[in-house]
């Protein structure tokens, strides 16, 4: 009697625990506390994201946030660096159960924001977008699919009852979200061990995964609160929209449309392993479990891709419509800003305005004239391809038959090109040796009157659709030419192109901005992100009036706040812009002066991916090579470098060398910042040292490539897709190129391109003894690639 | 006897139907061998539509798409900080990792 008393208080603890586990939920992943009744909270947040693809780099982004179990709203304040097409388009997002609506006045006119979408949001559509561009505004669907696979406490209500396999995992099917949401998810499988959630699968409709989420909890405490959020999300499958059509004739000449269909493609390549740590915070008088950072690294190679931290939380007490006047507040320009980007138009972003030409630009006399006093060489025309010998693609019914004509047909084609190729090869030769007019000095009169009339021609034959109609077409060749007078000849700035001098109104109104924004650097209410905003209208305002005192000093605050703030990336890509703009200004101790601390600290903080990204950015080192030097060369002295990372940091320094070297050797001289930059390496050496010291940093990349034993061969192996056509990547289905393989191949190509001068420029009998030997030493990286995969 | 005749007979038409398939399937390998994997989808189109379709494809700059890809991921992570949050002070949902 005893013991079936004792049996079935058991079975009841046994139930209940079981009912608790099953619907306890956030209970399950130790939250608590937390959930409805911490309120409002509001928070900042700085992320750093990489964008590597379009070589931009580092970009931060600070956004503050207000959020609540039915609604949020997030306000980007500023994006570092600021400008271009880099900067977080869409401000203010604001969002709840009846829609989503994104706000900014500042780029209003050009991206379709300032609207309301009404929820439910429907699909994401087919993936349009190419080259970087990306429409803020279908960032709504990230957040309908992130819905979509929200994971309710009531889901796991139907695992009551389940036996869990021999892994102790329970698979549950997933009923219809709250409010008829539309989900993606199907299926869960979870593992749970004493009351809490070790690990969960989530699965979609065709049982394929959609993320596999571990659960860490902190030691030592009971109930231990949970610490980190680790979900492993797979390569997912995307559509990419083509848009296209193709029309078709059969044999018998009949044409018919036929829509190319959608392309089968996939996001999230290598997949992504996201971490966010859990930590308790004290907002008002309450202490939260939250999330306090975010990290996004590429699953396969563990290179981060963006991580946010989440900072200074509050308890706030504001209703909806008081939340979205905080963010608007928060995020939109201040009063002053529309002088300030008036003043900068002015006097940063001057465009000469010539007006129209002086002359009747349908005279062709007059344009015939002008282009006569300037001749130029013109390059006689390629050889012409002979007429393609078509390839008739096999009909289905022939396919056998006909498969191996075709095939001939194709070993022809190719036979063809070589044959075209090597004509196009002897035609550049002889074209190389051509004798060219010499270059003369545009009168600056002509340099005027050339710019007017290509103005003038550039807007009129815009508004024609096609081709150029018969009588319009010798106006339109000599046209053409005009710009090329620009750019074959020696040309000098008009003085038109000068900037103004800021006159007393404008002064005054510089002054007045400066005490502003002064104020607003100050300013705890605006943020971390309102103060860069602010320190980097007064920056931009010290170029105005030239005032490089004004300018080394913002800047030296610029890095220390970064510093300050751990955005060692931002450090070293955000510094070097300003320091490259003292440069370009000819001021070369401030800048000496700050590259110096630039320079020691970039490479101190940074890890080797960060380095290797400056060294890649289009405005970092690949724009400035003598930068990527200096750093490279104080990064090499860390220790503890693994063998793949020195080789890489030296294949960066041979590259940015040999940069140097042809930048010296062949400087633009129209181009003000390549001159100004090669004044400013030729103070730290002069251009024998460097020609000397580039094929000693050929020398040592390619020796440390050699030392690499098999990774030479695999994860160094020279190899480039970046450099394939597109129909080459796709016929072959080229995997696409690491950094490394594709640094590898870029120093692969300078030491043939030097090897090959070397050859032309001397005979054997000239090459020393000592240089053919290092010769033979170097070799190149790609020589016994062949054979390796 | 003529269980035995069946079973040679059926015995035969199996033989011939594996030579057949063999014949097939060596002359489909003869037929692309050299061919890349892109231009095989190409080659082996059934239709002249789905040749068209390959064609097309084969002209698709996936590096481009790979850019704006990228810019993606990182222009919708700015909402995963608020998502984490509200999940975190929602009742009745379990801690997740939403997608960017």
């Amino acid at each position: 009697m005893k013991k079936t008393c004792t049996g079935h208080r058991w079975l009841w603890i046994a139930l209940t625990l079981t009912g608790l586990a099953a619907t306890a939920g956030i209970g399950l992943c130790q939250i608590q506390p937390s959930g409805r009744n911490a309120g409002l909270i509001q928070f900042d947040v700085i992320s750093e994201m990489n964008l590597d693809l379009t070589r931009d780099g580092n970009l931060v982004v600070f956004t503050r946030c207000w959020v609540c179990e039915d609604y949020y709203a997030a306000s980007v304040v500023w994006t570092e660096p600021h400008g271009g097409l880099r900067d977080m388009k869409t401000t203010i997002v604001f969002s709840d159960k009846d829609a989503f609506r994104m706000d900014n006045d500042h780029h209003s006119s050009w991206v379709p924001i300032n609207t309301t979408y009404a929820k439910p949001l429907g699909e994401r559509p087919a993936f349009r977008w190419g080259g970087g561009f990306y429409g803020s505004e279908e960032m709504r669907f990230a957040e309908a699919e992130a819905l979509a696979r929200r994971v309710y406490v009531t889901d796991l209500g139907t695992s009551k009852g389940l036996k869990p396999d021999a892994e102790g995992v329970v698979e549950v099917n997933v009923p219809k979200g709250p409010d008829n949401i539309a989900r993606r998810l199907a299926r869960l499988r979870v593992r749970a061990r004493d009351d809490r959630i070790e690990s969960m699968e989530l699965l979609g409709n065709h049982r394929q995964s959609l993320a596999q989420i571990r659960y860490e909890y902190e030691q030592g405490t009971s109930p231990a609160p949970l610490a980190t959020l680790v979900a492993e999300l797979p390569v997912r499958p995307e559509t990419l929209g083509l848009n296209a059509t193709v029309t078709l004739t059969d044999r018998d000449g009949n044409q018919r449309t036929h829509n190319v269909p959608d392309v089968n493609y996939v996001s999230h390549k290598g997949g992504r392993t996201c971490t966010v740590t859990y930590q308790d915070v004290k907002a008002g008088d309450k202490t939260l479990r939250l999330p306090v950072r975010i990290t996004v690294q590429r699953s396969d190679n563990k290179r981060l891709v963006r991580s946010a931290r989440l900072m200074n939380f509050k308890r706030v007490t504001l209703d909806k419509d008081e939340v979205q006047a905080a963010a608007r507040a928060f995020g939109m320009l201040d009063g002053e800003y529309p002088t300030l980007i008036r003043l900068v138009d002015k006097f940063l972003e001057h465009e000469a305005r010539l007006g129209p030409p002086p002359v009747d630009p349908n005279d062709l006399t007059v344009v015939r004239r002008l282009i006569a006093r300037y001749p130029m060489w013109e390059q006689p025309a390629p050889p012409r391809p002979s007429e393609p010998t078509p390839v008739t693609r096999p009909l289905p019914e022939q396919m056998e038959t006909t498969r191996e004509d075709w095939l001939k047909q194709i070993e022809a084609k190719k036979r063809e090109q070589a044959e075209q190729r090597e004509q196009v090869q002897k035609w550049r030769q002889e074209v190389a040796k051509m004798p060219r007019p010499p270059r003369k000095e545009v009168k600056p009169d002509d340099v005027r009157l050339i710019r007017q009339l290509d103005a003038y021609y550039a807007k009129r034959f815009s508004t024609i659709q096609g081709t150029v109609p018969e009588d319009e077409s010798e106006l339109w060749n000599l046209s053409r030419k005009l710009p090329e007078i620009l750019r074959y000849h020696r040309v000098s700035p008009l003085p038109e192109d000068q900037p103004p001098e800021p006159n007393d109104l404008d002064r005054a109104l510089i002054r007045r901005l400066r005490t502003h924004y002064e104020k607003c650097t100050a300013r705890q209410d605006q943020g971390l992100g309102g103060q860069f905003k602010a320190l980097d209208a007064l920056i931009r305002l010290d170029l105005i009036v030239k005032d490089y005192d004004a300018y080394e000093g913002h800047v030296a605050r610029y890095l220390q706040m970064l510093r300050d703030a751990d955005l060692n990336e931002m450090y070293m890509a955000g510094g070097h812009r300003h320091i490259a703009k003292l440069v370009e200004v000819g001021q070369y101790e401030k800048a000496d002066r700050l590259f110096r601390q630039w320079a020691d600290r970039s490479a101190a903080v940074n890890d080797a991916d960060g380095i290797f990204r400056f060294c890649g950015m289009s405005l970092g080192g690949r724009a400035d090579p003598w930068a990527a030097v200096q750093l490279l060369d104080r990064f090499l002295k860390r220790s503890g470098l693994s063998a793949v990372e020195r080789y890489e940091t030296l294949a960066w320094r041979a590259i940015a060398f040999d940069k140097m070297d042809k930048l010296l050797a062949d400087p633009d001289p129209d181009d003000e910042s390549h001159k100004a930059q090669a004044r400013w390496m030729l103070r730290g050496a002069t251009r024998a040292d460097i020609a000397a010291k580039v094929q000693a940093a050929i020398l040592e990349a390619v020796s440390a490539w050699g030392a690499l034993g098999p990774a030479r061969l695999s994860e160094a192996k020279p190899y480039s897709t970046a450099s394939m056509s597109t129909q080459m990547r796709n016929a072959i289905e080229a995997p696409d190129a690491t950094r490394l393989q594709e640094t590898s191949a870029e120093l692969d190509q300078i030491v043939r391109q030097r090897t090959a001068q070397r050859g032309a420029a001397s005979r054997p009998s000239e090459v020393k003894p000592s240089e053919r030997s290092s010769r033979q030493r170097t070799g190149s990286p790609d020589k016994d690639k062949r054979g390796a995969n | 006897m003529d269980s035995k005749r069946t079973w040679l007979v059926r015995a035969g038409l199996l033989a011939a139907i594996i030579s057949t398939l063999l014949c097939l399937s060596t002359g489909k390998v003869k037929g692309n061998r050299g061919l890349p994997p892109g231009l095989r989808r190409f080659a082996e189109a059934a239709t002249p539509q789905e040749g068209a379709t390959a064609q097309q494809h084969l002209g698709v700059n996936f590096r481009m798409a790979d850019a704006s890809l990228e810019v993606r991921e990182q222009v919708d992570f700015l909402l995963t900080p608020a998502l984490l949050v509200q999940q975190a002070v929602s009742d009745g949902v379990v801690l997740t990792y939403p997608e960017e």
